[in-house]
Parts: structure tokens; sequence; C-alpha cells
């Protein structure tokens, strides 16, 4: 058998980068850089107003964090394995729509309808890209269109107000001790994570998917069973976020929560996770998204209208991978 | 040579090397990469330079080529002394290197890639006169017997074509000096399958006729089978001189590797007899390679499965590890049917795999040594359904020792490893699991150093003393021969031949390879 190119497994091109990376790109791939950021943002942003070092801004700001913080892991596991979705965000729109009309009638029950649903939808996408092998980013584009096209049909395109069976979600977004319940969820979450990411052999296969798919399956990994199980707990998270916002807001809307897509993946990137895969970590995502957070506050107080905010976020993203992907690799693979 | 010269020359001294170097060094920033090499490049020989990476060989093409000049030492082409000024003064005065890496443009004629920057009276008022280019083009693919047209594009061209087409352009700008070229070939074999590489030996052959070859190599088989002498060498500096005809394998190892080896390359003492308990059954085994494939496997035993390229005999591998699908017949182990649809199914049924693309399809580069051992068996290192962090270090320390792999550490990355190393965690993350019974080996030495092979071999033949059975398909000819209990020939996906082998009752080449082609 003729050899093919080594080029042809995204796993060879970080046999260079490890030689070569630059300083920024190997501090990126160690998640420290986002800390470094955090820090320097929260510098400047109390620097121009010194209010800010006050308690109540910074729960105030990780309670804001939290529904970014909870579709940001669920991207980051799917951006783990060399994968993308676009799909989370109009899932969570649609799981809002569903809990706002349905709380009133089942009470808590539908939490968990949400959630077994949202999950539900993450195995159908999986599937269908497993056994279609349609990329990614196809298929999820195509469920972003569906999710919101539901989401507006259930929505009857208005925003719905949650007045009955409110009280099941409302703890939420109460504080303990003046500490956001809703941000001790998020880190409950990432710590329950980065656990089973470590002690289940099911996290190294997902980096080994990541990292080398086809080394992955001739090691015996069942891949196309991890990546299902992957997009299972994206649409979990998904749903999660949902209930998160329901609370937040008391009410939701076909479109609540599309306007996350951008940021989410931001956080993802800029907390330190390779777009190609294999590189990441559910800790720095989070880091990440306290990053965007602290942006938006930032751009709040200097006055920056929040509808120019995704001009921002699009910069980020593309910055970001630009100082940070390997350009001795061909196209970068999504 | 036995011609004799005509022009006889004015001083006594006749000119009887093409090249001579004496006393050549070269170093580099903290290595000293060739120290008091001493060669000479007779008229019309095939001249081979062999060594493990690392030895010098490069270095000293380098030197040859004109791409780097030495530190020390003289250097006389056809008797006067020489100062090569790079690649394009080199080829003027008629040495010319066929590089490791392919160099022919993609978009244009295989007759302009032929006479690229040679293309002298082809090109006139700045427009090419296509008809002489190709005549000219030509004339240099049908003297290295290539076969190929000059005016087809050299997009589509294989591998193979691809390197006939390089040794053509390179006779062509070796011959603009009027002397006789010199043609230097970098590892010229590494990718080629094995037809492909009696092509080459045959063009080879043939440019013996009006050039000097200089033939760089770390197979051994191939330095023994197509040079006319040899040079060995190792650490910077020449080690030996010798004549094919004259030296076994086993001594050009010692040569290369510096140290006896007592067991001989393959180990061949330590063969012991297969078990008589059926291990692996296949039967009417079909697919879209391969077709109505029937043979068995004892516990303990080695099978070597021998093919050309397009045999299907990698295929056939596959197919029991359920990387490809099959259509039709069975698959027994130990007398139990399984039918693996996916290779995470073989697995399961205690089967492993050594794919031949190591890095590609192999390793997980980025991952640490401790991760890539322990992917296929993670049951192995877990308490329950949870990985055991001290199961792990206990086990992958164990197998690090076992097999002696060279590396700082556990967490280092695979890419730091050296290929031998590398393939030898590929082997115990096979060996890991204490059920292994079948173990699927493709080329497993590609690639791999004469010290790393001469380590694989002795592992497989550990381990089918310890009653694994191996399926392997090798590398080369004598590879399979002389690792096997048995030899099976493949052709046009079906098994062709079957051959007994042992210790001192090995198949001939001849016979097995009757059966190949």
């Amino acid at each position: 058998m003729t050899s093919a190119p080594a080029s042809t497994s995204s796993d060879t091109a970080t046999t260079e980068r490890a030689v070569h990376g630059s300083r920024l790109r190997r501090w990126h791939e160690k998640g420290l850089a986002p800390v470094a950021v955090i820090v320097v943002l929260v510098a400047v942003i109390g620097a121009y107003d010194n209010s800010f070092f006050g308690a109540q801004s910074i729960m105030s700001l990780f309670e804001q964090t939290a529904p970014l913080a909870l579709l940001a892991i669920a991207q980051g596991f799917v951006i783990l394995t060399g994968r993308i979705t676009l799909a989370n965000a109009a899932l969570a729109s649609l799981a809002g729509v569903v809990l706002a009309r349905t709380l009133g009638t089942w009470g808590p029950t539908s939490v968990v309808v949400v959630l077994v649903g949202a999950t539900l939808c993450g195995v159908l996408i999986g599937w269908l890209h497993v056994t279609t092998q349609v990329p990614s980013f196809i298929v999820t584009l195509g469920f972003l269109g569906l999710f919101a096209g539901i989401s507006l049909a259930v929505s009857k395109a208005d925003s719905f107000l949650v007045t009955q069976g409110y009280g099941s979600i409302e703890w939420i977004f109460l504080r303990l001790y003046g500490f956001p319940i809703s941000f001790l969820l998020v880190l409950l979450v990432t710590g329950l994570l980065m656990v089973v990411l470590k002690v289940l052999p099911w996290g190294r296969e997902i980096k080994a998917i990541g990292l080398n798919e086809r080394a992955a399956a001739f090691s015996g990994v069942r891949t196309n069973r991890v990546v299902v199980t992957v997009f299972a707990l994206s649409g979990l998270l998904s749903g999660l976020a949902a209930v998160f916002q329901v609370s937040q807001l008391q009410s939701a809307g076909a479109t609540t929560s599309d306007s996350l897509l951008l940021p989410s993946i931001a956080a993802v990137i800029v907390g330190g996770s390779a777009i190609s895969g294999g590189v990441g970590g559910v800790g720095r995502t989070l880091c990440g998204a306290l990053v965007i957070a602290l942006l938006r506050v930032g751009l709040d107080l200097v006055g920056v209208d929040s509808a120019f905010q995704p001009i921002l976020y699009g910069v980020i993203v593309i910055l970001a991978i630009a100082a940070t992907v390997d350009r001795r690799r061909g196209a970068t693979v999504a | 040579m036995s011609a004799p010269m005509l022009g006889l020359s004015e001083s006594d001294q006749v000119i009887t090397s093409v090249i001579e170097l004496r006393k050549v060094g070269k170093s580099f920033p903290g290595v000293r990469a060739l120290h008091n090499v001493s060669i000479e490049v007779r008229p019309h020989e095939v001249l081979g330079l062999i060594g493990e990476n690392g030895a010098g060989k490069s270095t000293l093409l380098k030197i040859l080529a004109g791409i780097q000049r030495p530190d020390s030492g003289t250097f006389f082409l056809r008797g006067k002394r020489a100062f090569l000024q790079g690649v394009a003064d080199a080829n003027r005065r008629g040495v010319s290197m066929v590089f490791q890496e392919q160099s022919l443009l993609e978009s244009v004629s295989v007759a302009e890639n032929v006479l690229l920057g040679n293309e002298g009276p082809s090109i006139r008022f700045g427009l090419y006169r296509w008809s002489d280019l190709n005549r000219r083009a030509q004339k240099y693919l049908d003297d290295v017997g290539s076969g190929l047209k000059a005016s087809s594009s050299t997009h589509r061209l294989s591998f193979a074509k691809r390197q006939m087409v390089e040794v053509a352009k390179a006779l062509a700008s070796g011959e603009r000096s009027s002397d006789e070229p010199v043609i230097l070939l970098d590892e010229p074999t590494s990718v080629l399958a094995h037809e492909e590489i009696q092509t080459l030996f045959s063009i080879v052959r043939e440019l013996r006729k009006r050039a000097s070859v200089i033939f760089v190599s770390h197979r051994m088989e191939e330095v023994l089978e197509i040079c006319d002498r040899v040079y060995v060498m190792r650490d910077g500096a020449v080690v030996g001189e010798c004549l094919p005809a004259e030296v076994t394998l086993d001594d050009l190892f010692t040569m290369m590797v510096g140290k006896d080896l007592s067991a001989g390359y393959y180990h061949e003492l330590k063969q012991e007899p297969a078990q008589p308990q059926s291990r692996l059954e296949v039967r009417g085994l079909s697919s879209k390679t391969f077709r109505d494939v029937t043979f068995s496997i004892a516990r303990g035993e080695v099978v070597s499965l021998m093919g050309v390229q397009e045999s299907g005999r990698e295929d056939l591998g596959r197919a029991i590890f359920g990387a490809l699908p099959t259509t039709s017949g069975s698959i027994l182990l130990d007398g139990k049917a399984i039918a693996p649809r996916i290779p995470a199914q073989a697995v399961r049924n205690g089967i492993g795999y050594v794919p031949s693309e190591r890095k590609v399809d192999g390793a997980v580069l980025s991952m640490s040594v401790a991760e890539n051992l322990t992917l296929a068996h993670p049951e192995q290192i877990s308490r329950g359904a949870l990985l055991d962090p001290r199961r792990e270090k206990a086990a992958v320390q164990e197998w690090i020792k076992t097999l002696n792999v060279k590396t700082p550490s556990r967490h280092t990355p695979m890419r730091s490893l050296s290929g031998g190393n590398q393939q030898k965690v590929l082997l115990a993350k096979w060996l890991i699991d204490p059920d292994l019974r079948l173990l699927i080996l493709d080329t497993p030495t590609r690639g791999l150093d004469v010290g790393a092979k001469a380590d694989v071999y002795a592992l497989v033949r550990d381990m089918a003393a310890r009653g694994l059975a191996v399926l392997l398909i090798a590398d080369t000819l004598e590879e399979g021969i002389a690792m096997s209990h048995r030899v099976l020939t493949m052709k046009d996906g079906r098994l062709t031949g079957e051959f007994e082998s042992s210790p001192g009752a090995r198949p001939s080449r001849k016979d097995v390879l009757e059966r190949m082609v």
C-alpha cells in the first residue's frame, strides 16, 4: 500500500505545532490565556468604573454568565470531538418556549420533560450526523432552521410570560447568602464534567476522536457512539440553559437564546480550545464564558448599544482562531 | 570496467574514480555530522550508501550534490579538485540528485518537468518549441524505460511514475555536461510497493550503462540486491566497505548497528513450533477486493501474507479486524463465529491490529505514551467503570520496561518518540490485554531503523511463543519468509499458495514470488 500523505491526519499537524509553536499558542493551549485576559479585563473595567469591584456587580456578572456558560460548555464538548454545532442556541430557545408554555399545567414535571426532550434532540442530531456522514456544520445548520421554525410555531411569534408554576424554577435565580444559585449550579456542572472527563475512558475517547478519529477507531473506540453521546450531552446542557434563562427572565420568546450562539462559540475559542478538536476542557470554557460576559459588561459601561455587540463577538472569534491556528495545515475542518 | 581506455592520459595518473572524497568533515551546531569520510565513486557502478537514521547518509549526499559544502577535506570530481557552488553548479558538472520529497510541478506536462531549467534549444524567443521539447524529453523517458509519454500531464501520475520522471529529469540535467553523469538517489524506495521497487531497480540497471549511480537506503535487502559496492555508515563515519556478494544480512546489520547480533537479525532461534489448536479460521471470506479466502492460524503460529500491492492482502487483514465490510464467508476465533462490523467488536473478541500507516492510523501523536498505550483496553486500568491512575501507572510502566520503550516519561507525547519506540507502544496497546488472541500486523517494520526492526522481530517471536496467533502482512519478501511458520501468497484477491516455513527449511524467494505475480 502506498503511503498516504501524512498530513491527512489532523494530528500530525500538531507535531510541528509543538515544536515551532509560538509562546502565545502554547499559553493558549494550556488554557492560561483566558485567565490572564480575565485579570486584564477586570482591571480595565475597574479602573473605568470603581463601583465594579463591589460585590453586587461581581455577583450580577456571575448571574449573567450562567446561561452563556452552559451553552458554551455544550459547544465545547462538540468542538472537542472536532465538530461544531450551530443548533444549540436555537434548541435552547425552543426548550424555553416549551417550558414557559407547559410550566403552568405540569409544574416541575415540565422541567424534566424539557431536559429529556433536549437530550433526545441532541441524540437525533448526533445520530443523523454519524449515519449519514453529513458534516456536523451542515446537520446542525439544518436543525438551527428546524428548531427556529418550531419555536415560532409553538410561541405563535409572541413572547410568553410565565405566571403559573414559576415557583418551581424561580429559585434558580435567587441568591444563597448573596451568592447566585445559578452560578453555583454552573460551577457544580463544570466540576462534575471535569471529573467525568478525567475518570471515565469516555473523556479520553472524545479527545482521541478529536485528534485522530481513524486511530481511535482502529483502537476499538466506538467512535460513532461516543459522538452521539457528546451531542446528547450538548442537547441536555442546552435544555438546562433554557431552564436558567426562563427562570431569569420569567418569560420566553421564539428567539430568546438565539443571540447566544456566537458568544458561546467565542467563549469556547477564547477559553483555549482548539477549533480543530482534541484540545480543550470544561474549566477553560467557563473562563472563556466569563471573558465574554466581562466584555459585555465593559461594552455596556462604555455605552455600546447591545445591538452592536455581536460585531465584537464575530471579530473575537476570527482573531482568536487566527492567532492560534496552525497555518501550515491546509483548511481548518469544522 | 573491462572496456579499455581509449584516450591515453598525459600524466601517468589514470582516472579511476568519478568522484573521490578525502577525509571530509562537516559539523552543525552541536553535532558532528561527518568526520574523516573518504569514499570514491567509480564509473558505471551502483554504489550503495547504507546506515541508520542519523548515521550521516543525508549529509554526505548533500555534499555530493553541492547543497552543502564540507568544513574540511577535499572533493575530487573526475580527478580535479572541485568546489561545488550549489545544485545548479553540480548539475552543470554532471552531478544530479533525485530528492526524497518529490519536486515535480503538478500542472504542467511530463516533458516540461523533465527539462525544467534545462530547456536549452527547446525555447526560442521565450516560447516553447513543443515538438522539440517533447522529442528531447521522450528520449530521456525512454532511456530510463519509463514507458511514459512526454506530452502527458503530471498530476495524474502515480507516485511511482513520478519517481521515474524524477530520474529522467536527473539524467537530463546530468547530461548537460559532456561527461558521464552521476545520479544520486536519496531513499528512492521508501514509499514504493514491492513491484514498483523492481521497476525502479531495472531503471537503475539501465542507468548504470551510462552513468554512475549512488543509491541511499536503510533497507539492507535492497542494497544487497542492486548495488555493486556498499559503504556502511555509522555515527558520521564510514565503518565499512563491502561487496554484496561477500556479505550476509547479519554482517551488514552488525556493521550498521555496531553491536553483534548473536540471535541473528530475524531472531530465528526463537521460533518455536506452532501449537496444535487452531485459533483463527477464515472460511470463504469475500469482499470487494478479495474472494473466497480460506485459511487458518494455530496458536503460537505466525502466518505471513504475501502479495503485491493490489493483491488484497491489506484488505483481508482489515476485514478480519472489522474495519472493512465483507460480503460473504465466516470468521471463527477459537471455534466461535465472529462477524465484526466495526473494529470495536473485534477488539472485544481479543483481536489486535497494527496498521501500516503508523502516524496516521496508529498513533494519536498529541496524546501521551500512557494514553496511547491504554486507548484500546481502558478496562485494564480501571476499577469498575472508572479509570484508576495507580493501575494505569503500574501497567504502563511495566510495558515500557518490558518492551524497553525509550521515552523520557509515560506522559511524553507520542510524537516525541522515534518510529521504533512508537511502534513498541502501539504493540503494547494490544499486549496489555491478557485475553489477546490474534494480532494482525500490517507492515509493522515499515520505515523503522534496522535496530528497531530487529526489536519488533524479537517481540513477534516472543508473542507467538506465548500462544498468540499472528497474521503478518510483511514489508519485504525476506521478512515474510524469515518470520513465519507458514507463508500464504495472494494474487488478485485470491489465495494462490501456501508454504511451510521453519528455521533451516524456508521456502525460496523465487517460489514465493512466482505465486505472487
